[in-house]
């Protein structure tokens, strides 16, 4: 049985994809069989971070939201992508980067029950161990499917008052949705900031168990877009907390 | 034989290697320049220009000493570093074996840094020893000035007090001292306490020098002025005066404050939570889990 862990965060900007991708490489260093679903249709990007060339996207998450292909068909193994050894897969399933398709999807909309058929299709005939949702910011009818379907979800936030309000409703959302797990990340927290603090505070504020607090750090954000961190600095402090937070989700 | 104006003269020119070497003193020259003839002249004219060149060399030493640890101490990033910094120095100008750095926070002198250098102690600072002793109140718990401990007098009246031997003084409670001595068998003597004052004039801490040695013979005598201390002195309470004011600054804006408007955080989430749309969804969701279960 797959486990579906969905990502969000209210805002954009929090690390999410980043955070995503990085989880989905250490759970494949850990042996596991990982699905990686970008559904932030309207502004995609996770791709860039497994390396994945426009020209090698056979077909996409929008192609099979047309009827196009099947969810498999658009599936791609990356794991050669991460130049770095992992003993087990990750499948990413992007979304179409194209303008056009990007415009066209947007604009006409497409049937919200198919993402949960693709969903559950994808995971068992990949036999994924894990299939990790990169949801789109904000609370559409797609977020809030990936969020119902979910045994784990991971909300997403910065110390900085513009996640504030929209954290507090997404919490409560998921809750009414009866959410299994959710784990609370606050991602680029500042240095000057004392993470024990921070905990303490959001935890008050949300009545949620803060899971990780992750510092903001130059070395992950200089390598942000052109690999997996976690890979490439494997005993860098995030890196452990990331770390951490993989235990989380498989307890 | 020599005769006795060349034994003379050999002790002027052996005033002037010492004048060379940096050891001169007048003792050397005392009985000639007593003398009104031309030797004695020629002695005063010696000691004239040794102690022009000493007090030279005494500018130049404050300089060569106190300029490299005043740009050490203000570039230093390290609180820690740049308290232990503090401390070495002046211990290391003042030819002192302890010395105990404290920091005023909240009325109260919490001690930083403890070094003993006879004991091969060292507390706080880049040390990973923790402090053992006990922070100082200014005040007592009636609020009375506390002017009994010699730091916390210092701190109170800003002023530096001299203590040729703590163990005969009256009118200062060294009982502090007195059970450090007990536990480590040390003997504390002679002591300078000196409050260090930021740019505002209010006093941030308090620097104490224990036991100056002298530095022939080791023997533990009270504490002398010394102008490099105090250029010291000067440079490093500026140091730790920005210091303390970035820090207070910083930790003022990394204060997290979480505001979240409950009634517009109700109402944001009955416009999601009322739609057909999320009515379904949880409705099926429920329906989901319990199958999985």
């Amino acid at each position: 049985m797959s486990r579906i862990v969905s990502i969000h965060s209210f805002r954009g900007g929090t690390g999410k994809s980043n955070v995503a991708a990085n989880l989905a490489a250490l759970l494949a260093a850990e042996g596991e069989r990982v699905g990686v679903v970008d559904t932030d249709i309207a502004s995609p990007g996770i791709h860039v971070l497994f390396n994945l060339d426009e020209a090698e996207i056979k077909h996409s998450l929008n192609d099979y939201l047309w009827g196009k292909c099947s969810i498999e068909d658009a599936a791609h193994d990356v794991t050669a992508h991460l130049n770095s050894a992992v003993k087990g897969q990750i499948f990413l399933i992007p979304s179409s980067i194209k303008a056009g398709e990007i415009a066209r999807i947007l604009r006409e909309g497409y049937d919200v029950g198919l993402l949960n058929d693709g969903f559950r299709a994808v995971a068992k005939d990949l036999k994924l161990d894990f299939l990790l949702i990169d949801t789109h910011p904000g609370m559409n009818e797609e977020t809030l499917l990936s969020i119902a379907i979910s045994d784990v979800l991971i909300v997403i936030m910065r110390p900085d008052q513009q996640d504030y309000q929209g954290t507090a409703v997404t919490v409560d959302v998921a809750r009414k949705l009866d959410v299994p797990k959710m784990l609370m990340l606050v991602n680029k927290v500042p240095q000057a900031f004392d993470s024990d603090d921070v905990r303490t505070r959001v935890e008050q504020t949300y009545k949620v168990d803060v899971t990780a607090v992750i510092p903001h750090s130059e070395e992950m954000m200089a390598l942000a877009s052109s690999g997996i961190f976690a890979l490439h600095y494997p005993d860098h402090a995030v890196t452990k907390i990331l770390r951490r937070v993989v235990q989380a989700i498989k307890a | 034989m020599p005769t006795s104006s060349e034994k003379e003269l050999a002790k002027i020119i052996q005033a002037v290697r010492a004048v060379g070497a940096g050891e001169y003193s007048s003792a050397a020259l005392q009985s000639l320049l007593k003398q009104e003839g031309e030797l004695g002249q020629l002695a005063h004219a010696v000691d004239e220009m040794a102690h022009g060149v000493l007090s030279r060399d005494h500018q130049l030493q404050l300089l060569r000493r106190v300029i490299p640890v005043g740009v050490s101490l203000s570039v230093e990033k390290d609180f820690n570093r740049l308290l232990e910094t503090l401390v070495v120095e002046a211990q290391s100008v003042t030819n002192a074996d302890a010395g105990t750095l404290y920091l005023l926070e909240d009325k109260t002198l919490r001690f930083v840094i403890l070094r003993n250098t006879s004991l091969k102690l060292m507390m706080g600072g880049t040390s990973k020893n923790e402090i053992t002793l006990r922070s100082v109140r200014l005040f007592n718990e009636d609020g009375s000035e506390n002017r009994a401990n010699v730091a916390s007098y210092a701190a109170l009246t800003r002023q530096r007090v001299h203590i040729v031997d703590a163990y005969e003084t009256e009118g200062f409670d060294f009982s502090g001292t007195k059970s450090f001595d007990a536990q480590t068998g040390y003997h504390s003597k002679s002591f300078l306490t000196i409050p260090l004052e930021g740019k505002e004039k209010e006093v941030i801490g308090v620097l104490q020098l224990i036991n100056a040695k002298d530095a022939d013979t080791g023997e533990i005598i009270p504490f002398a002025d010394d102008d490099v201390l105090e250029a010291l002195i000067l440079l490093a309470s500026a140091a730790l005066d920005g210091y303390i004011r970035e820090e207070s600054l910083r930790q003022e804006i990394a204060k997290l404050r979480i505001e979240v408007n409950e009634s517009h955080r109700a109402k944001q989430v009955s416009e999601i939570t009322d739609t057909q749309y999320f009515q379904i969804l949880q409705e099926k969701a429920r329906e989901l889990r319990s199958k999985h279960k």
